[in-house]
């Protein structure tokens, strides 16, 4: 009796640990070794910086309450709650407040929409997305382009 | 509301089945190499480490089992691996990388059944309650073990019906081989690939920043590339995040989701190749026919409506998200890159229904056990029609077959809808979603029939945290899983045992004939069972 | 006309109504049983209103749901009854003969009369003309016309000697017959039959078994999705009535295939027994349907069995006269149907030998097995003075004999077999004679020589017809898949010749008796299913090894104890028909089931829509039947469910047609008319029903 289950459970339970081995250990480990030198940008998360200092990812939304930047999704509206995306016309209609905003020219905006857009299309070899801007990417852009209108939140972000 | 598929969606669904049709063929050939131990690519290396590993375990690689034996392994080593994750999550407190609080031990029961089950139903918010450790060494490893099991269980039952006395095989054999010659080499490209794509892969668990506007943000990260690619590959579903492939971090940009989506379909659909190259091209192309067909139903009526844009990310749109949910639950993996709140009623429906059915394609391995099944049912039911008692590969089908074939059938409705009324007159339904709306008892259908086939997705997710739901789960899934797999190998051991006969089937199991009415079947038989839930559920939201 | 007579037939009526007990239902009948448990169910209610929250209708309805019900369950026991008496009543005017007569039992040599009834297998009998057999048995001593027109509906009486089988019930016409009893009373062969008829009793078959998991399956299916049905509803608001679920159960339900399954099966029994064949198990009929390999006598099945002289071909030496009259001289004594044969053609071709006194007076040489020849033989000194009054033409042949009747030699005019006679005429071109046996083998015939001392004259060239249509008979087997293999103990060119002719698949020649055996077994090893015909001893144990073994009544005790099914006019080639019987057999369940399920798709539309459609106005879209009202509609989706079941009874009782057509083809044709058919048949069907109702509900 008792050799029959040890015949039972002997190879399962070794089994059970050579793949915990294999699988559980080494080949993240691998999977990791492989990212962190070849990739290292993606396998740390996207992570943006301004001046140096890290100030999010661009894969993931934060929250904007200025009237100044492009606003995110409500957290609640998308299924992750950090959608960091927003769709064209959602950019589009707001333009008009952030130039009222911050006097910035609607037609400056727009482009930079656009060019947002078009470089998200770009990565995704154009067919395998609708068309969207990235907020945090076009923010930053407006940071960069007009460094004197955010001139707090670059004070800010660095603090 | 207007629905409009562009061409640009139907480009995205063009690439989504040649990629997918494109590795299964490949695969395909691999896999029915596997199944009659032929020469693969690479076999003295591979057959070198294989032997290490039998050596390591102590068995006899040439030792054949029978239908029991096979079934007994298969418990036992699953039983194993699932008490070792149980141990991982309740004390995941005392383990090394991010340590957390260890779960509840109702919460690490139903994890531990819904992931070594491939179900994957996550009553739990992974980058919340999980370390580093829980989920690297304890999901991701279990990952492996769940659709290594389905694969060799299918591998166990297509030897079934090969030629007499071929043998079942040997559990450990397939079980060693599918992981380390199979699943291990793609999941690594795959993972590569998604880093590549955006995924992250580290051990930092997580970091706080300053965001653009100053306020602080914790980025939570970890080994989720290694996790992301065998969770699609494998029809696990399981997510690093709570909000599963909706995450960013899971599913960055419409490239890596049509990626994912290719993964998922690509074992599953390896499957009817494999049986081509085994057992007629005819039959396994005709299967694959069905499966193509069926999954083409399902999405012509999940976009019969347009679902989102609330509950669905910007990057995927409609068509993506409805695209990759639907090849999700049809494949029994049960990721999703939207919340299923944000899903028309239509879409639901379509995906329940993929759930019932279970084999338009199905999961890894058992999709195709399951379709073959329905290919022995619908043989019976509309075979005696010729005036001949029924055959499948010239071998007569038995009062046995159908006794267990019936079974299979049986189970299914009997452990969602039971299951279900439990829920509603123990009250812990409306407890969790209050009044009882077409809507919340959909929820509920929802989350039983997820763990009957096994799939994973869910509406409830944490807020189902609960012993009521957390066990009644756990043993749906328990039984979803275990008692149709026995009854399949069973039929298996049956028909290995039958003679073969030198005449033509009655009703050849291939060409356009068979192959529609096997679709039609397979959706008469499900959608009787189900309509009327259907009707009080999703339809009537 | 027929229909309505059987249910004004007392005995139906009342088998169908004892039917009804629950259970006998519960054992026999799972489907119909449940049916039954709702009729009690709704019929409480009905009585009983205020019972449960779940009551809301008018107590009419629950009377008309109940009646229906019940009478959906009369339907199936009635069904199952009717086809039982027509199976009872072909058994019983079988059986009727066997009743109880004096027979004259031989004890120490003497004859004392006892009641037949007390006979025993051992015991011996002596019958007398006129006198009924008393029970089935082996004749021993004498030789006797027995008239078995009863049995068989053979107007002529049959021949019987020792060793031949006698049926209880016959009737000797001449002389006597002593007979040792062979069947035990009560044991006969149509005392199994009349078990296997009765439901109760009858052993089910391996597809009937499946058939009743897959009814059974699918009905727990049902329950289950009913029953869970009634709490979600409930949950959700809506006013659900405990009868309306039961009804939308049973039209759910496979109740159509659920209620007539019992009576195909004993309908198969039945339409052999028409057929004067004697059905000993089920697992026979359904076998003869899957047959893939028939092994098939040539003598009998495939050709009359009646061997005729076609052609006489003279050795080069002689002429075609010259073999006619020695031919006829050889056969002037033999009386079997091949000799008269002979003389037949001899005298169409005016041939008449010479010498006709002495050879009508010679001695007769017996055809034995050892020496395979027969002929006459002129005695020595006989001399006639009948040579002035012979007129036959002159002949080489005619020359010979005077010759040697002149010189008072010895004249020996034979007829064998081509290898018996070479042995013993010395004086032949061997070659010669081979090669033309070969050419007659080669159109099929059988080459008899025929030789006058140690000198061969020529041929007679003898062959035997095919049956009847036997070539579109084989043909129609073949279309269905099945492989046809003529077992004979001819030479391989003449088997050949007649396989081809009679369109068969192989061929075993000059077969030894245990080849039929030999080949049973080599068959079933490659896994087919095999059906074979036999007569003889030799053949039992083949036939006992064969899926399906039809023995001739005529054949030998030990063949009809081995196979399973018995032919009482002893015509072989019924097999075909046997198997054409057990295909249908088969088609009938399949098509029954399938029309069944198909049936499903058309009652979710109607009581669905009845359930919800008050509660939920969005279902308004689920009705796309229009029916009158909800209670309209339940009640014509239970009539149509319940009247398709004597709608049915006449093809489940005949058997759907068959046409020999490639498994393919048929399935394709029976899929679009059964499948199809079944789903479009309800729509239409409730919906002629519920327009029907409107006029008289409201």
């Amino acid at each position: 009796m008792e050799s029959s289950k040890a015949k039972i459970f002997s190879p399962a339970i070794k089994t059970v640990i050579l793949m915990i081995v294999v699988t559980g250990v080494a080949y993240p480990i691998l999977v990791m070794i492989a990212g962190q030198s070849v990739l290292p940008e993606q396998s740390n998360g996207s992570l943006v910086d301004v001046d140096g200092k890290i100030i999010g990812s661009k894969l993931l939304a934060q929250e904007f309450t200025s009237p100044k930047f492009f606003h995110s999704r409500a957290a609640s509206e998308s299924a992750s709650g950090v959608d960091p995306h927003i769709t064209k016309d959602s950019a589009l209609s707001q333009i008009q407040g952030i130039s009222d905003a911050t006097g910035i020219p609607i037609n400056h905006l727009t482009t930079i929409v656009e060019l947002d857009i078009a470089q998200n299309n770009a990565a995704n070899w154009l067919a395998f997305s609708p068309e969207y801007a990235n907020v945090l990417k076009l923010n930053l852009e407006l940071v960069k382009q007009y460094p004197e209108i955010y001139s707090e939140f670059l004070n800010a972000g660095g603090k | 509301m207007e629905v409009s598929v562009t061409y640009v969606d139907l480009i995205q669904l063009l690439v989504v089945l040649l990629g997918s049709l494109s590795l299964a063929v490949i695969f395909g050939k691999y896999l029915a190499r596997m199944i009659i131990y032929e020469k693969r690519p690479l076999e003295k290396t591979l057959g070198r480490v294989e032997n290490e590993f039998y050596k390591l375990i102590g068995i006899d690689k040439y030792q054949q089992m029978t239908w029991r034996q096979y079934f007994l392994a298969l418990v036992v080593t699953n039983f194993i691996a699932a008490c070792f994750l149980f141990g991982v999550l309740v004390f995941q407190d005392l383990l090394p990388l991010s340590p957390k609080s260890g779960l509840s031990l109702d919460l690490a029961f139903h994890t531990a059944a819904s992931f070594v089950t491939n179900t994957d139903i996550q009553h739990y918010v992974g980058d919340k309650q999980l370390s580093i450790f829980s989920q690297m060494v304890g999901l991701t490893f279990m990952m492996f073990v769940a659709p290594a099991t389905g694969i060799s269980a299918a591998f166990a039952f297509i030897r079934g019906f090969i030629r007499k006395d071929f043998g079942l095989g040997n559990f450990y054999v397939d079980f060693i081989r599918v992981i380390i010659t199979f699943l291990l080499p793609v999941a690594f490209v795959s993972a590569i690939l998604l880093m590549v794509l955006g995924v992250p892969q580290t051990l930092e668990s997580s970091i706080t920043v300053q965001t653009l506007e100053g306020a602080p943000q914790t980025i939570t990260m970890g080994p989720i590339a290694s996790l992301e690619s065998i969770k699609e590959f494998g029809s696990n579903g399981g997510g690093f995040f709570g909000s599963n492939s909706a995450h960013p971090f899971e599913n960055p940009n419409g490239l890596s989701n049509i990626f994912e989506i290719i993964l998922m379909l690509s074992i599953p659909f390896s499957f009817p190749i494999a049986y081509a190259h085994l057992l007629g091209k005819g039959r396994g192309v005709s299967i694959l026919v069905v499966m193509i067909t069926g999954f083409g139903i399902l999405l012509i009526v999940g976009l019969l409506t347009q679902s989102g844009p609330a509950g669905l990310e910007t990057r995927f749109g409609s068509f993506g998200s409805v695209l990759f949910n639907i090849s999700s639950i049809a494949t029994n993996t049960g990721a999703a890159n939207s919340a299923l709140i944000g899903m028309s009623p239509d879409a639901i429906i379509s995906l329940l229904v993929a759930m019932f059915i279970q084999a338009i394609p199905g999961a890894d391995g058992t999709g195709m056990m399951t379709m073959i099944v329905y290919v022995v049912l619908t043989l019976f039911i509309v075979g005696l029609m010729v005036g001949k008692t029924p055959e499948f590969m010239s071998m007569k089908i038995n009062s046995r077959d159908i006794k267990l074939a019936v079974f299979v059938f049986l189970i299914h409705p009997a452990i969602i809808l039971i299951p279900t009324v439990i829920a509603y007159t123990n009250g812990d339904a409306q407890q969790l979603l209050g009044s009882t709306t077409p809507m919340t008892f959909t929820q509920v259908l929802y989350e039983y029939t997820s763990s009957a086939s096994n799939n994973g997705s869910d509406y409830l997710g944490a807020s189902a945290d609960t012993p009521f739901w957390n066990l009644s789960t756990a043993l749906v899934v328990i039984v979803g899983r275990y008692v149709p797999l026995g009854l399949m190998l069973a039929i298996a051991g049956s028909f290995t045992i039958k003679d073969r006969k030198e005449v033509v089937e009655p009703i050849r199991t291939q060409g356009p004939v068979f192959t529609s009415v096997l679709l039609i079947m397979t959706f008469l038989l499900t959608v009787l069972t189900f309509f009327p839930f259907l009707i009080m559920g999703p339809f009537s939201i | 006309m027929d229909l309505i007579q059987n249910i004004v037939n007392g005995q139906i009526l009342r088998d169908s109504i004892l039917k009804l007990n629950p259970l006998y239902l519960a054992k026999n009948n799972a489907v119909m049983f449940t049916v039954e448990v709702g009729f009690l169910l709704v019929l409480g209610i009905a009585f009983f209103p205020g019972i449960s929250e779940f009551v809301n209708q008018t107590q009419e309805l629950y009377f008309a749901i109940a009646g229906i019900l019940i009478l959906t369950v009369w339907f199936a026991t009635f069904s199952e009854a009717l086809s039982e008496a027509q199976a009872k009543a072909k058994v019983d005017s079988l059986k009727n003969l066997e009743k109880e007569v004096l027979a004259k039992k031989l004890e120490h040599g003497n004859e004392v009369e006892v009641k037949s009834t007390s006979l025993k297998p051992g015991d011996r009998v002596r019958v007398y003309a006129g006198q009924i057999v008393p029970r089935d048995g082996m004749v021993i001593d004498g030789k006797a016309f027995v008239d078995e027109s009863m049995m068989t509906g053979e107007s002529n009486p049959v021949f019987k000697e020792k060793d031949d089988n006698v049926l209880g019930g016959t009737k000797v016409a001449s002389d006597s017959l002593v007979i040792e009893i062979t069947a035990e009373a009560g044991k006969s062969f149509l005392d199994q039959m009349v078990g296997l008829i009765e439901n109760a009793t009858r052993p089910k078959t391996q597809n009937e078994i499946a058939l009743t998991i897959l009814l059974a399956g699918l009905s727990i299916i049902f329950i289950t999705v009913v029953g869970t049905l009634l709490f979600f509803a409930n949950f959700l608001g809506y006013k659900v009535d405990i009868a309306v679920l039961i009804a939308l159960l049973v039209a759910l339900m496979p109740t159509t295939i659920g209620g007539l399954l019992p009576a195909i099966g004993v309908a198969g029994i039945n339409r052999l027994a028409r057929d004067n064949i004697v059905v000993k198990s089920g697992k026979g009929i359904e076998s003869a349907g899957d047959c893939e390999v028939l092994i098939l006598d040539k003598t009998g099945t495939i050709t009359e069995g009646t061997r005729r002289a076609i052609e006489f071909t003279p050795m080069e030496k002689f002429t075609e006269q010259d073999v006619g009259q020695a031919a006829y001289a050889a056969s002037i004594n033999d009386s079997t149907f091949e000799g008269k044969s002979i003389i037949e053609l001899a005298e169409d071709k005016n041939i008449v030998p010479p010498l006709i006194d002495q050879i009508l007076t010679a001695k007769s040489i017996e055809f034995s097995s050892e020496t395979k020849f027969s002929g006459i033989e002129f005695l020595r000194g006989k001399k006639l003075p009948a040579r002035a009054s012979d007129t036959s033409p002159r002949t080489k042949v005619s020359d010979k004999l005077y010759e040697l009747e002149e010189s008072d030699k010895e004249i020996r005019i034979l007829k064998g077999s081509v290898e018996s006679m070479l042995k013993i005429s010395a004086c032949t071109n061997e070659a010669e004679l081979k090669w033309k046996a070969q050419e007659i083998s080669k159109i099929g015939g059988t080459p008899l020589a025929v030789s006058i001392n140690d000198e061969i004259i020529g041929l007679v060239t003898l062959k035997d017809n095919l049956k009847e249509n036997i070539r579109e008979k084989l043909n129609e087997v073949r279309t269905t898949g099945i492989t046809t293999i003529m077992i004979t103990g001819d030479n391989h060119l003449t088997a050949q010749v007649i396989a081809r002719e009679a369109s068969i698949d192989e061929v075993v020649s000059e077969a030894k008796p245990t080849d039929k055996l030999n080949r049973v077994i080599l068959e079933q090893s490659k896994g087919h299913v095999v059906g074979m015909v036999g007569d003889g001893t030799n053949d039992a144990p083949a036939l006992a090894k064969a899926d399906v073994g039809l023995a001739m009544n005529r054949g030998t005790a030990a063949a009809r104890d081995a196979a399973n099914m018995i032919d009482l006019d002893s015509d072989p080639s019924k097999i075909l028909k046997v198997v054409k019987l057990g295909k249908q057999l088969l088609m009938t369940r399949g098509a029954i089931t399938t029309f069944s399920i198909a049936n499903d798709v058309a009652k979710y539309f109607t009581i669905l829509p009845a359930i919800f459609m008050k509660d939920n106005p969005r279902l308004e879209v689920l009705n796309i039947m229009q029916l009158h009202s909800p209670e309209s509609a339940v009640l014509s989706t239970l009539i149509f469910n319940a009247a398709i079941i004597p709608l049915l009874i006449p093809l489940s009782l005949k058997g759907i047609k068959f046409k020999a057509e490639s498994t393919q083809k048929i399935f394709l044709k029976n899929m679009l008319v059964y499948g199809i058919g079944g789903t479009i048949l309800p729509f239409v069907g409730i919906k002629a029903i519920d327009m029907l109702l409107s006029l008289v509900v409201r």
